[in-house]
């Protein structure tokens, strides 16, 4: 039972130390005088509505610069793409979304912060090939590589879900909207990794009384087409752009 | 079956069945099974509903009175946005350039950010092909932004060193008369530089498969109007 009670306490503390770490970060150090000056009086409603905007633009513009392909997020216009130069590559529609209230309970600022810069990623779970490769080995001869020779399948793949691990630890995950029960089952499976490695540390944190990391989610359902194309062409570090 | 069901229940309700190992090892394992519900699926998710009831403040939704200052802010903002919206629209090139999806192989032509011809193609096939331990040729199309570097009617297939391996042949010297094939590459190509050409194909049936070496196969009408549209230096992305 107390262990329960800690368990519980340590999980609870997790979102509200990752609220308090993001607001300092914006707020304790060098960055806030930029942010002042760049974004003042960020809690009238009608400027930070402004702001949002110039910062989706500006987030894009940045991430034009790096000539790498990038994908952009933004929910308010339920979209999702991927932009090379500022060119649109590709669009897919977002049937439904869900986000964590970390969002809305950072500051103002903290929250223009976070978003005003394209984030990073530096790890991602998937349940299906980024690059579909086909190991072939050399034929001998003539008649071996007659009998190697195969009509060609399309690349297509079974369930896909995906999870991007960005900076701040926030976690993009990209699930298909509509399939199969034995598609489901597989999310469930897929979020059940996640759930697991959470739980184990919170676990490890309510037994050694140390706080576990938060990991904030932003959850889209995609076309599964859609969401193929788009993971396919990214590189493994691809630049975010996220509009909330 | 009912009946069946029933005799079931009875069994298990009997003193004798709650003292054997059997009935143990079933309340162990509901046990365990309830923990996991418990600590992995009903308590984190706890967080996800009262995250940020302590942190008000945020996000005012009333409107306050305007002062003369925030106005000009409001102003000024509107007017960054404006400039960067320009900024932003400019990169879209309004020249032709040249989009192909190597997930679906499709490509489209635009012209004025708008599509002036679309259809299928065929890109990359993924193949690694490996000959022995040392050499290994992998199979897909390079994503992201080229230029066209040169434009070439008539082109004539050079056959590199894989061309031979994949059909098991022996690897003739660099420049033996077997290495250049006449006619399969299509009426024109263009090169996106390392080797890599936008080109015709034999193989029309397989257009919109990957099954490509990396370079990128279309139609002959289709390659026409790419050809004709493209010049050196129009960007191609491939994603």
């Amino acid at each position: 039972m107390a262990f329960t009670l800690l368990y519980l306490f340590v999980i609870l503390a997790a979102p509200v130390k990752k609220i308090n770490q993001i607001n300092s970060s914006f707020n304790d150090t060098i960055t806030p005088d930029k942010l002042d000056k760049a974004y003042p009086d960020p809690d009238n409603p009608d400027l930070f509505n402004l702001y949002k905007e110039k910062i989706f633009l500006e987030s894009r513009l940045e991430m034009a610069k790096t000539g790498m392909i990038g994908i952009v997020v933004n929910l308010d216009d339920s979209l999702l793409n991927i932009e090379i130069d500022g060119i649109n590559l590709h669009k897919a529609y977002i049937s439904r979304y869900k986000v964590s209230r970390l969002f809305s309970s950072i500051d103002n600022k903290a929250y223009l912060g976070l978003l005003s810069h394209p984030f990073t990623t530096n790890y991602n779970w998937d349940t299906f090939d980024k690059e579909p490769i086909v190991v072939k080995k050399a034929p001998k001869d003539t008649i071996e590589a007659a009998k190697q020779a195969t009509v060609p399948d399309s690349v297509k793949t079974g369930p896909a879900y995906v999870t991007m691990n960005l900076d701040y630890n926030i976690q993009l995950c990209l699930y298909q909207e509509k399939g199969s029960v034995w598609a489901m089952l597989y999310r469930f499976f897929f979020m059940s990794g996640r759930r697991f490695r959470q739980a184990g540390e919170s676990i490890r944190g309510a037994v050694t009384f140390k706080i576990p990391e938060y990991r904030p989610v932003i959850k889209i359902y995609v076309p599964k087409d859609d969401l193929v194309t788009i993971y396919r062409a990214l590189a493994t570090d691809a630049k975010v752009v996220v509009k909330l | 079956m009912f009946h069946k069901i029933s005799e079931w229940f009875k069994r298990f309700r009997t003193e004798e069945f709650k003292n054997s190992s059997s009935y143990k090892n079933i309340k162990a394992g509901l046990w365990i099974i309830l923990t996991i519900i418990i600590y992995i699926y009903l308590i984190p998710l706890i967080p996800e509903y009262t995250t940020g009831i302590f942190h008000s403040g945020h996000r005012p939704d009333s409107l306050e009175q305007l002062g003369q200052s925030t106005e000009k802010l409001i102003r000024t903002t509107e007017n960054s946005i404006k400039r960067l919206e320009k900024k932003f629209n400019g990169l879209s090139s309004k020249s032709t350039y040249l989009v192909v999806n190597t997930t679906e192989n499709e490509f489209y032509l635009f012209r004025n950010q708008k599509v002036i011809r679309q259809g299928v193609c065929s890109t990359g096939s993924y193949i690694l092909l490996e000959s022995g331990e040392e050499e290994k040729w992998i199979f897909k199309t390079p994503k992201g932004q080229f230029r066209i570097q040169g434009k070439i009617t008539s082109p004539v297939w050079r056959k590199p060193d894989w061309a031979f391996v994949e059909e098991g042949l022996p690897i003739p010297p660099q420049e033996h008369e077997s290495r250049y094939e006449h006619g399969v590459l299509g009426d024109y190509a263009l090169s996106l530089g390392h080797g890599y050409l936008i080109h015709g194909t034999l193989y029309q049936r397989f257009l919109g498969l990957p099954v490509t070496h990396g370079c990128i196969r279309l139609n002959d009408d289709d390659l026409e109007t790419v050809y004709h549209n493209l010049s050196i230096g129009s960007k191609v992305f491939i994603y």
